[in-house]
């Protein structure tokens, strides 16, 4: 822009700045009616009120039943290793190592046979050689 | 009225909020953001029925576009801008002529008798002067001088560059001023 334009702008500001003064100071209002024309229209179309964050459906609910419990309990791998331990379990139960019964003997402080010590056993449960004698 | 026109917070904050289904913030928005619009309205269709619809048809838009609007996008004020600008467009096609009767009514008590009939006289001047500009300079100086966007936001509502909008605020600013030549005097202007 040069400095001819520059000075021309500056006088065309000054001859319009009083309209455009006159301008502002007579705003075309918005009357009552659009006002509230448009605000009705606004909460018409609101969406509903937001209370809070959206919960997720229940997880008991969408897994249902046994598959709950399943999951409840940690999932595979943790029944996995509930399996796996019960098996052992049982299985030390059934046929114990030879070194149980030592362990156990010094953990009761009772000592086994092999040290000269008598101790008084009973038989709950008669053994298969009886059973198959006595009937 | 029960509106409040003091409650702080931007228009994207309040829209959000809109959104969420509060409706205080609707009323704000509403009070806020339509008198602009329909100001600029009925600067550029100089009929001020017609600039009503227009408005109510912008801010229905608005409160549609609410649920999806992004934070990115550009600020509300221009994007209604933009809508009400290519609302007028649309209905300035439709007419042949445009009525010049549509002026502005003084508002009681600001200033003195005299002095407010002049004013209210200058007014009216500039309003039938813009009616005659071709329409986009008319909406760039409406924009620029009676709504105080600035140059980038009146780019951004009439899709069009920067030097563009100041090529069309310059020759719709000398259309202006050679219109409004021959009544300065009777205007209360003393260029002598």
């Amino acid at each position: 822009m040069t400095m001819h334009e520059t000075g021309a702008d500056d006088h065309l500001e000054a001859d319009l700045s009083g309209f455009f003064a006159a301008g502002l100071q007579h705003p075309v209002a918005a009357s009552p009616e659009l006002l509230a024309r448009v605000l009705t229209d606004g909460l018409s179309l609101q969406p509903e009120k937001v209370l809070g964050p959206v919960r997720k459906p229940d997880r008991k609910a969408r897994l249902g039943g046994w598959r709950w419990q399943f999951a409840s309990l940690g999932g595979w791998g943790a029944v996995t290793g509930l399996v796996s331990a019960s098996i052992a379990g049982l299985w030390l139960g059934i046929s114990p190592p030879g070194q149980m019964a030592s362990i156990t003997d010094s953990v009761l402080g009772i000592a086994s046979s092999s040290t000269g010590t008598e101790v008084d056993q009973i038989e709950l449960l008669p053994n298969f050689e009886t059973l198959l004698t006595e009937g | 009225m029960p509106f409040d026109t003091t409650v702080e917070g931007s228009d994207e904050a309040l829209l959000v909020l809109y959104a969420n289904g509060d409706p205080a913030a609707a009323r704000i928005l509403t009070l806020r953001l339509t008198p602009r619009i329909v100001g600029f309205a009925a600067r550029v269709l100089s009929d001020r029925a017609e600039a009503e619809d227009v408005a109510q048809e912008a801010m229905l838009r608005l409160w549609r576009i609410a649920p999806a609007w992004r934070q990115d996008q550009a600020r509300i004020s221009t994007w209604l801008y933009r809508v009400a600008s290519n609302l007028c467009t649309d209905r300035l096609r439709r007419r042949r002529s445009v009525p010049l009767d549509t002026i502005t009514e003084p508002e009681d008590g600001r200033v003195e008798p005299v002095a407010g009939m002049i004013e209210q006289e200058r007014a009216a001047a500039l309003q039938a002067a813009l009616a005659v500009l071709p329409e986009r300079q008319r909406q760039a100086v409406v924009l620029r001088h009676l709504e105080g966007l600035t140059n980038p936001q009146i780019a951004e509502v009439l899709g069009i560059g920067v030097e563009a909008v100041e090529s069309l605020t310059a020759r719709g600013k000398r259309a202006l001023a050679a219109i409004l030549a021959g009544r300065r005097e009777e205007l209360g202007y003393d260029d002598a």
